[in-house]
């Protein structure tokens, strides 16, 4: 997410993601620095299908950092993401 | 003490306890809050009423986009179904599994409801290639219309499933605080107990520290009172440790030995406190305190007395302590040895004359006896007297015979070799013990050289005196087993000498002891007398030879003695004053010539000689009264004639007496004058009644007339001082017409009549009253 928010020349401490379904979720930036965050296309070298959370997941390291283990993470890891927004 | 140990050792274990407790509290705290962290985590992970809303509004969007392509055949239309059906595929998948599938399978009929649900939605998935066919599209909204009502009904349960599970997890917190807070209030109260408890520690801190100081305190006062003792000590004390350093010492030792008070306090070497007494010390003390360095050194307890050039002696103990070291003390005795060498001193030696007293020359003679060898040379006791010492005291006083008897000792020091001993026995009596010299010639020989040392004129206070010693020698021989008994010799030999003539010296014979052992036998034998009643009074009468007739009968004492036959007052009266039995054999001649007297003519005085030692007990008065009161004879019939010795000692008493009895109206005569000192002085003390002139005058008058004129003067004097004069002894009448002649009233002797016993002088008197030679 890092280096997408790089590539974009993205400027601002969050981004607003919605969701296929409008689920709409914000996202501080640096997040993305601090745990590494991704954003998941392929699952098993497959495109993820909408109907399994494609066809963008931003996942955190729930496994590696026990500390994401929480509600306030949980939200941020939107799946089925269409679209975001920096702000 | 005791008590306070128990007391700390139980805070501390409270202490632990309490701090175990807050430890304990600490991880339950811990584990607490981490519990109470999942419960919140768990409270607020799971929505699943947000899910299976979120269900039901994507499946509202899929129905909603079937029905858009009953009229738009677009494909953006059928796109948007498509994407609607994965979007709702996406959300079953996702309900069919974790949470959610936990929620359904709690309830049977809901998950059978779910999976025909689910199960009716995959069917569509077959009809979705031709879903551009209104009438597929029809058929698919068909099946999934009635599925709303169904997924409300799980999203209405999950709702109510949800409000459960948000009271369950209050209730699993509700339950947390109340541990919470319980946990907290126990910390609380642990704080206070440990509040209480460092208090209640701190007060038992303060009382252990307290008497921690009483204690301190006591055994500050203990070391000041042994401090003061030891200071006050007589002695001086030193401790030594086993390496021989100075550990403790008193005042007394440092300033005997000139240090420093605080010597002990620095504890020197031995070494080094025998450098200080050397440097600043007292220098002559080193030589002592380095045999007592050797004396350490014994681990035996020892004593020793230590002297110094200068006369000084120390006194000095030793006693080795079980730890190697040793307690030693220090006295300087010098005072003490002088005193006692003085109290020996005065012991055995006589204040006056400086000699050796009785003790010392006994000791020195038990001593020569005992040592002595078997020849000739053993040795001599020599015993002196000085003649008519008592007179020269009594006439001359005190001083001047002290004065004597220092002369004399001076004088018989001075002459005594060193084989000599001169010691004073006491009163005037001298004793000289003689050893290693051949006897008896040397005791002789020097015996005759002090005679003539003291035969010169002394100057007593202006008189001169010729000091006339009676000498008894007495030498040891194989027999002698005892000074006693050798001193007892010369005493003998010394009495013999006295016996003799006085101012000779006689060496002792074993026959002198005879006549000893006789004299103790005479004395037992008098006794015996008194008590048997053996005594009986003659009578020599007293002839009036100015008017003729008896004038007076005097009574003789006779001891009529068994194995001895008559003995003559002369041989048993000086032993009757001696042994102290003259008072009961002078009240009884007075009692018996009283009685006797009553029964001659009443103008028959009877005399009654008294002795000079009757005067000395008091009783010579109530004897008079007695006798006379007993026989009823009128007192001025009682002639007591009395010898000038009477008025020798204790003369105020004896004039008081003499005064009391010629007061009660009885006669005192004055006996044999002319012989002793004869002083006129006598005559002008008391007024005596009658004076005796004695029978060695009258012998004398017939052939000399020198003993005339005596006589003569006497009697004038007497005359002259209201005296009359009975010249006795007379044996002639020559004799008897002299002395009528020079002027006596009476006479007395064998040319009248013999002493007769009283049976035989009754029919004399008559016959003697009309003697023709009893008158002029």
């Amino acid at each position: 997410m890092t280096r997408l928010m790089a590539s974009v020349g993205a400027f601002g401490d969050r981004i607003l993601v919605t969701a296929l379904n409008d689920y709409t979720s914000e996202v501080p930036i640096e997040d993305f620095q601090k745990y590494g965050v991704i954003l998941a296309l392929k699952r098993n070298g497959q495109y993820m299908p909408v109907s399994d959370k494609g066809p963008l997941f931003i996942v955190y390291p729930f496994d590696s950092v026990p500390e994401l283990k929480s509600q306030k993470f949980y939200s941020r890891s939107a799946w089925q993401v269409a679209r975001m927004e920096v702000k | 003490m005791n008590e306070d140990v128990e007391v700390l050792k139980t805070v501390k274990i409270v202490f632990s306890s309490i701090i175990c407790f807050f430890v304990c509290g600490a991880l339950y705290f811990t584990s607490l809050i981490t519990e109470r962290q999942a419960a919140l985590e768990e409270a607020s992970r799971y929505n699943l009423q947000w899910s299976s809303s979120q269900a039901v509004i994507e499946l509202v969007r899929l129905e909603k986009a079937l029905a858009v392509t009953q009229v738009d055949k677009t494909p953006a239309a059928l796109d948007e179904v498509r994407l609607r059906y994965d979007i709702l595929m996406n959300r079953m998948s996702l309900l069919g599994g974790g949470e959610f599938l936990k929620f359904l399978q709690q309830d049977g009929e809901l998950l059978a409801t779910f999976q025909e649900a689910a199960g009716k939605i995959r069917g569509v998935a077959k009809l979705m290639p031709d879903i551009g066919d209104p009438a597929v599209a029809k058929q698919a909204l068909e099946t999934i219309e009635p599925l709303s009502r169904q997924f409300l009904s799980i999203s209405a349960q999950a709702n109510k499933y949800g409000g459960e599970q948000v009271a369950l997890d209050q209730a699993v917190l509700m339950r947390q605080h109340w541990q919470f807070s319980a946990m907290v209030a126990g910390l609380i109260v642990c704080g206070i107990m440990l509040i209480m408890l460092l208090n209640w520690h701190n007060r038992l801190l303060g009382f252990t520290h307290a008497r921690l100081e009483a204690t301190t305190e006591k055994l500050a006062a203990s070391r000041r009172q042994l401090d003061a003792a030891l200071n006050n000590m007589s002695q001086g004390l030193s401790v030594f440790d086993g390496e021989g350093n100075l550990v403790l010492a008193n005042r007394k030792f440092a300033r005997m030995f000139g240090l420093n008070d605080d010597i002990g306090d620095k504890s020197p070497s031995f070494e080094e406190l025998s450098r200080q007494v050397e440097n600043v010390g007292d220098v002559s003390l080193v030589d002592i305190l380095h045999r007592h360095g050797q004396r350490m050194t014994r681990q035996q307890p020892d004593y020793a007395y230590e002297s110094l050039d200068d006369g000084r002696v120390f006194s000095i103990t030793h006693r080795p302590m079980e730890n190697g070291g040793s307690i030693a003390t220090f006295l300087d005795v010098t005072a003490r040895r002088r005193t006692e060498a003085r109290i020996e001193y005065m012991a055995t030696h006589d204040t006056l004359t400086g000699l050796p007293n009785r003790a010392q020359f006994r000791a020195n003679a038990e001593l020569a006896i005992g040592s002595r060898g078997g020849d000739e040379n053993g040795p001599v006791i020599i015993m002196l007297d000085i003649d008519n010492f008592k007179t020269i005291n009594d006439t001359m006083g005190l001083p001047v015979g002290d004065a004597l008897l220092c002369a004399v000792s001076g004088r018989v020091k001075s002459c005594l070799p060193k084989n000599c001993i001169g010691a004073r026995l006491g009163g005037d009596e001298f004793g000289i013990l003689q050893t290693d010299a051949p006897q008896p010639a040397s005791a002789v020989a020097l015996v005759k050289e002090l005679t003539v040392l003291l035969a010169e004129p002394l100057d007593l206070d202006g008189v001169p005196v010729k000091v006339r010693m009676s000498i008894g020698i007495a030498a040891a021989n194989e027999k002698t087993t005892s000074a006693d008994e050798l001193i007892k010799n010369a005493d003998l030999a010394l009495n013999r000498a006295k016996l003799e003539g006085r101012a000779t010296y006689r060496l002792f014979d074993p026959e002198m002891a005879k006549s000893a052992n006789l004299r103790r036998q005479m004395e037992v034998d008098l006794r015996e007398a008194i008590a048997a009643d053996r005594f009986e009074l003659h009578y020599q009468p007293i002839m009036n030879i100015r008017q003729g007739g008896v004038a007076a009968c005097e009574a003789l004492l006779r001891w009529n003695d068994p194995k001895r036959g008559m003995i003559p007052p002369m041989e048993f009266i000086p032993l009757a004053e001696e042994i102290g039995v003259i008072g009961e054999i002078g009240e009884m001649v007075l009692r018996k010539a009283c009685i006797e007297a009553m029964a001659w003519s009443s103008d028959i005085k009877v005399s009654v000689n008294v002795s000079p030692l009757q005067f000395n007990s008091r009783d010579l008065m109530a004897d008079v009264a007695g006798a006379l009161a007993a026989s009823g004879l009128s007192p001025h019939r009682l002639d007591l004639e009395i010898t000038e010795s009477v008025l020798l000692a204790h003369t105020e008493d004896v004039l008081e007496t003499l005064h009391r009895l010629r007061a009660m109206g009885v006669k005192i005569s004055m006996d044999d004058f002319g012989t002793g000192y004869s002083s006129l002085n006598y005559l002008r003390r008391f007024p005596f009644d009658k004076i005796k002139i004695d029978k060695s005058f009258v012998r004398d008058v017939d052939s000399s007339e020198d003993a005339t004129v005596i006589v003569r003067a006497v009697t004038s004097i007497a005359g002259s001082l209201g005296m009359i004069t009975t010249a006795e002894g007379i044996e002639t009448l020559e004799q008897l017409e002299r002395v009528r002649a020079g002027g006596c009233a009476e006479a007395q002797g064998y040319l009248f009549c013999r002493p007769l016993p009283a049976a035989m002088l009754r029919p004399m008197l008559d016959e003697l009253a009309l003697d023709s030679r009893a008158v002029a």
